[in-house]
């Protein structure tokens, strides 16, 4: 190569640095939502690896956790013999509520809860660099999983699938920064939109004085996002006034611990009010409008 | 018909241990770009795995650097393209983020590597660490333009400040072929 090309080259090279910030920050600044598959192609492609790394590593930790670290074992047996005659008495008086719960909204000419179609996944893979939050999961496109589907565990919400490859899904997770959710405080059914912010914790931005007290429990409100109503999310850890003492800024931890996530349940439901969509325009339609709304 | 003279052997035994050295830069791309997704597969499924939420430990950038002071523009692009997408892929991370600092970072490189001696280990220690500062940097300006000041705490800091020295120390074993001899700008 002559000076005259180098020089040309190393003047186009400087350029498109400088101008390549500008550009990034021209877009949106989200995440890869339903990328062309072709993008996927080397996440598909190293996906066996992932899942046999994970079952190397799970097999050792449950060789380790149900064959050699038995020392606490009896004991926890004992405690939780105890916690099983409490529970199984409380579930005799609950099933007796729901059933009155029943008759009264048939009463009231409420319709019945609507069943969610549940799909149980594995959880392969955590990444956490620099508080982008996401887990890997065992369910893709193949088994009906699309991007916008809530993820949920027994303790409650988890996240949203993010991302589809053919055999996996990527999950963002509630205490991701970018992950915005609204909820109520089950006590006093204020609302607010709940928004992650580090590791383990999430933040409500309450502009308004409201009541609130430590150990509040939040939940779902069902109004956006696809997430039914009423799912456990957290419980209120710290309350600080901001503005005057108007606003509160709540700290909230989930209850869901996400590092110590084996299996979750993606609801397979979209959200409501596209699913009304789909119910007249058709399906073909409607995906349509989640790529392009995604993308 | 096939030699199976000794000498035959070792010729072959001593092609295939030059696939089996695990280092960045071979010189035969399709091998190179396959350490790289190995790389990938290690960064973003065996370490967080075995590291926990605290420590994070950066292996592709070190490995991307020291590609980049090695190889020609063009072939540096492909290895850029395939790291950014990897990551950018795994993660939540805003889509463009490690494209965009992985291609400034080459872009300096190539800009600056005929000026500096390579076979010193003081100009790697730098480019490792202007690099993972540029990663850290412009990460936490991204996250700082989509969440504010929310996500910053005590445990971000400890988090970033452990990751630095830990993937210039990568880098510095991934580098040490180069010191003392090797390629060498001045040799140009």
């Amino acid at each position: 190569m002559g000076d005259r090309s180098k020089k040309l080259l190393g003047l186009v090279l400087l350029v498109s640095a400088l101008l390549a910030p500008f550009v990034f920050f021209s877009t949106s600044l989200r995440a890869w939502q339903n990328p062309r598959p072709v993008l996927l192609l080397l996440q598909d492609a190293l996906y066996p690896a992932e899942r046999l790394w994970h079952g190397l590593a799970s097999g050792l930790n449950k060789t380790w956790r149900h064959y050699i670290n038995l020392s606490t074992a009896a004991d926890e047996n004992h405690m939780l013999r105890g916690h099983l005659a409490s529970l199984q008495s409380r579930i005799l008086d609950y099933d007796e509520q729901v059933q009155e719960n029943d008759r009264l909204r048939r009463l009231l000419g409420f319709s019945g809860r609507s069943e969610k179609k549940l799909l149980a996944a594995e959880v392969i893979g955590h990444d956490d660099l620099s508080q982008f939050e996401s887990i890997r999961i065992t369910r893709g496109k193949g088994d009906g999983v699309r991007v916008g589907m809530p993820v949920v565990a027994a303790d409650g919400v988890v996240g949203k699938i993010i991302r589809v490859g053919q055999h996996f899904a990527d999950v963002q997770l509630l205490v991701d920064s970018d992950f915005h959710l609204d909820v109520l405080l089950q006590r006093t059914r204020v609302r607010g939109v709940l928004s992650g912010f580090a590791h383990s914790q999430c933040t409500l931005q309450l502009h308004k004085r409201v009541e609130i007290r430590i150990g509040d429990t939040l939940i779902t409100s069902g109004i956006v996002g696809g997430f039914p109503k009423g799912l456990p999310v957290g419980r209120v850890m710290r309350i600080t006034y901001e503005t005057e003492n108007v606003a509160q800024s709540v700290t909230v931890e989930p209850w869901v611990d996400h590092r110590r996530l084996e299996e979750v349940m993606v609801i397979l439901n979209l959200d409501p009010e596209l699913e009304k969509i789909a119910a007249i325009a058709g399906p073909e339609w409607t995906e349509r409008a989640i790529d392009m709304q995604t993308r | 018909m096939i030699d199976l003279s000794t000498d035959s052997l070792r010729l072959n035994w001593a092609q295939v241990r030059s696939y089996l050295r695990f280092r960045p830069h071979t010189g035969r791309l399709w091998w190179d770009v396959l350490l790289l997704l190995f790389i990938g597969a290690l960064h973003g499924t065996v370490l967080p795995s075995i590291t926990g939420s605290l420590v994070a430990i950066d292996l592709m950038t070190p490995w991307l650097v020291t590609i980049l002071v090695v190889e020609k523009m063009p072939r540096a692009m492909i290895f850029v393209a395939t790291s950014a997408l990897m990551l950018e892929t795994h993660t939540t991370a805003p889509a463009g983020l490690y494209l965009c600092v992985y291609w400034v970072i080459a872009c300096v490189i190539y800009l600056t590597r005929g000026t500096l001696s390579w076979r010193h280990g003081l100009p790697w220690l730098l480019t490792y660490t202007g690099a993972q500062l540029g990663v850290i940097g412009f990460e936490t300006f991204v996250l700082a333009i989509n969440a504010g000041s929310r996500p910053f705490n005590w445990t971000y800091l400890f988090v970033q400040l452990c990751r630095l020295p830990l993937a210039v120390a990568i880098g510095m074993l991934l580098c040490r072929r180069y010191i003392g001899s090797g390629i060498d700008a001045e040799d140009d």
